[in-house]
């Protein structure tokens, strides 16, 4: 049985121009962990909060383990949620604030004082249970919101953009501990965020969100793989958007053709020769070779990252493309911008794009 | 530098600034330790006698139970129906909630002398309350807005996930206030209380229009006395006052930060 599942859920809010949400439907295994990925504004949060109860959709149905649980409000959904702002309550201290719950519910105190002390070392935080969420360092608030939501069991722990604040390290840890968490207690998750990244490394399945509805759904490798959208492939970092024309379609592959490059892409049903068809190309899986001046493209554009440099090529037509080339060890990227290269595509570089 | 010659000039208004606001108070202070009958500034020698006869003197101390137990009323009436009132301005969506705020919030523009005239005339032509009573409706009238100020300070500040969280997690809505809302805001609602206090302890002008002979306030009864005497008990008086401001402002800045609270 489907531990979340969304019926076609439209949300407009008074005064909006455009619906928040519209016709959003999908739904999830118990045990597995969603990702709503999306810019600010496309709806996910909403979505989110619909699910949770703390927003009333206009139409559409929220069902939790086969429940129907549209008309009831967010505490009889038996929902754990970690807020954006975290919401910890200031004036309780760490354990106050992961009790809070049980004690709402009317668990006696010695069985509240046993579930704290498990909660909080789930998230090991026991050390500072005595602590106010201000004499808290940033991580460890997170992991006493962490705590307060799981503390009451709950069928689906529900988390809004919650590390977005964190500093870069700080939100990996944090995301690790999350994977750990909701992996170890095998909890139905709902997650949202506008990282891709880190919709990748949390998630069983992704729904990407724009403007209201649901631009593309799928398990986490998929939607990295397959964006089928522009809008997805671009959210997913493949910014190469090109028109090629098909030179060859055999059941075990394509040739593709742009510009006078021609390389070879993953076979795809309905390709027919000299029909043009719309992809997406992926930058690090294009390599460049070195090219006699003339012949090739020209480097524009030369940005050092490290591991790997991005460069900005033009090629004769005048368009440009993106591509991530691994650097050799160095020190320096390979190519230095005036050079001529000659990009070579792989197969695994294509996203077929629909429309 | 032009930089620092407008520093120069900033700091040179702001220290005359401070300099004309508090020399009378050093004046009144200085003088209150003098043994002369007449005020004399500096003072010629140091004595407390003034203020030994300001202790003792009958219609002052008549004066501070009146004031005090007028401020410490008002202020328990005014609390809670300013807080009430933000939160209804401030949670509430009906129309003319606007006017009704900017009403609520009159009697920190109209002057005292006004009011007092205006509520003299309305107690007098219904013909009701005794001179205790009008003080006390008064004062909670004058008081409330600074409850109302400081509670929706305090509210606009609440970060509204706490009273979703708070409802997530199972608690009803009179949890909810118990348990979050009110012990959140409470610092808000605790300083306009004091303010409160303080200024209803102070008021002068409204003040005199509502007493009678036997209900007399602490600032009115310094009033009379000085017509008549200007010996410096009054100034001995004015110093312990002022102390006492003092030391609770102190209290409301260690306490809360004076700014946050004004919504400033």
């Amino acid at each position: 049985m489907a531990s979340i599942q969304l019926h076609n859920i439209n949300k407009r809010f008074n005064g909006a121009s455009t619906a928040a949400v519209s016709s959003v439907s999908m739904s999830i295994e118990r045990g597995e962990f969603l990702t709503l990925l999306g810019p600010s504004g496309c709806g996910k949060s909403t979505t989110l909060r619909i699910t949770a109860g703390l927003t009333k959709p206009d139409s559409g149905r929220v069902l939790l383990d086969g429940r129907d649980v549209t008309p009831l409000n967010p505490a009889e959904r038996r929902i754990g949620m970690v807020f954006q702002s975290l919401a910890l309550f200031p004036h309780m201290s760490a354990a106050e604030n992961v009790a809070f719950g049980l004690k709402m519910r009317g668990v006696d105190a010695a069985e509240r004082k046993q579930r704290v002390a498990r909660a909080l070392d789930l998230v090991h935080l026991s050390q500072l249970a005595d602590r106010y969420p201000r004499q808290l360092s940033g991580g460890q608030q997170q992991r006493v919101a962490i705590a307060r939501a799981l503390i009451i069991e709950p069928s689906v722990l529900i988390l809004d953009e919650p590390f977005a604040a964190l500093d870069r390290k700080l939100r990996e840890t944090m995301q690790k501990e999350l994977h750990r968490i909701t992996r170890e207690l095998k909890i139905t998750t709902l997650f949202v965020t506008h990282d891709q990244e880190e919709a990748l490394m949390l998630s069983d399945w992704i729904a990407v969100m724009n403007e209201g509805r649901v631009e593309q759904w799928g398990r986490a490798g998929e939607i990295f793989e397959q964006p089928k959208t522009r809008f997805v492939a671009d959210f997913m970092g493949v910014p190469n958007f090109l028109t090629a024309r098909v030179i060859g379609a055999e059941a075990d592959g394509a040739r593709l053709t742009v510009d006078g490059i021609s390389f070879d892409a993953p076979a795809a049903g309905g390709l027919a020769v000299g029909e043009t068809v719309e992809v997406a190309l992926r930058p690090d899986r294009i390599e460049l070779d070195p090219a006699p001046s003339g012949d090739g493209a020209t480097i524009i554009d030369v940005i050092y990252h490290g591991l790997a440099s991005s460069y900005t090529v033009a090629l004769p037509s005048g368009r440009t493309l993106t591509i991530r080339d691994t650097n050799s060890g160095s020190g320096l990227s390979r190519f230095k911008s005036g050079e001529t290269v000659m990009p070579r595509i792989h197969a695994k570089a294509v996203c077929y794009l629909s429309a | 530098m032009k930089a620092d010659a407008s520093e120069i000039v900033v700091k040179t208004i702001v220290l005359l600034l401070y300099a004309f606001l508090l020399a009378p108070l050093v004046m009144v202070v200085a003088t209150s330790f003098g043994s002369d009958a007449v005020e004399s500034f500096p003072p010629r020698d140091f004595s407390l006698i003034w203020y030994a006869k300001a202790l003792a003197e009958p219609s002052f101390m008549q004066g501070l139970k009146t004031s005090l137990w007028i401020a410490a009323a008002a202020t328990l009436i005014a609390t809670p129906l300013g807080a009430a009132a933000a939160f209804g301005i401030h949670r509430g969506r009906f129309p003319g909630r606007n006017v009704l705020q900017a009403l609520l919030l009159a009697p920190l523009l109209v002057p005292g002398l006004v009011t007092g005239i205006a509520l003299l005339v309305a107690f007098t032509a219904l013909d009701v309350g005794t001179a205790p009573e009008r003080l006390l409706f008064g004062h909670a009238l004058v008081i409330l807005p600074y409850s109302i100020r400081t509670t929706l300070a305090s509210l606009v500040r609440l970060d509204p996930a706490l009273e979703e969280a708070a409802g997530l997690f199972g608690a009803s809505r009179l949890q909810t206030l118990v348990y979050v809302t009110l012990p959140s805001i409470a610092q808000g609602i605790f300083a306009g209380a004091l303010f409160g206090f303080i200024l209803s302890f102070d008021e002068a002008a409204l003040s005199l229009f509502l007493i009678d002979v036997d209900t007399v306030t602490l600032p009115i009864a310094i009033m009379s006395h000085i017509e008549y005497s200007i010996d410096p008990s009054v100034t001995a008086l004015s110093s312990m006052m002022i102390m006492a401001t003092l030391l609770l402002m102190i209290l409301i800045e260690r306490l809360f930060g004076l700014r946050r609270l004004l919504g400033a």
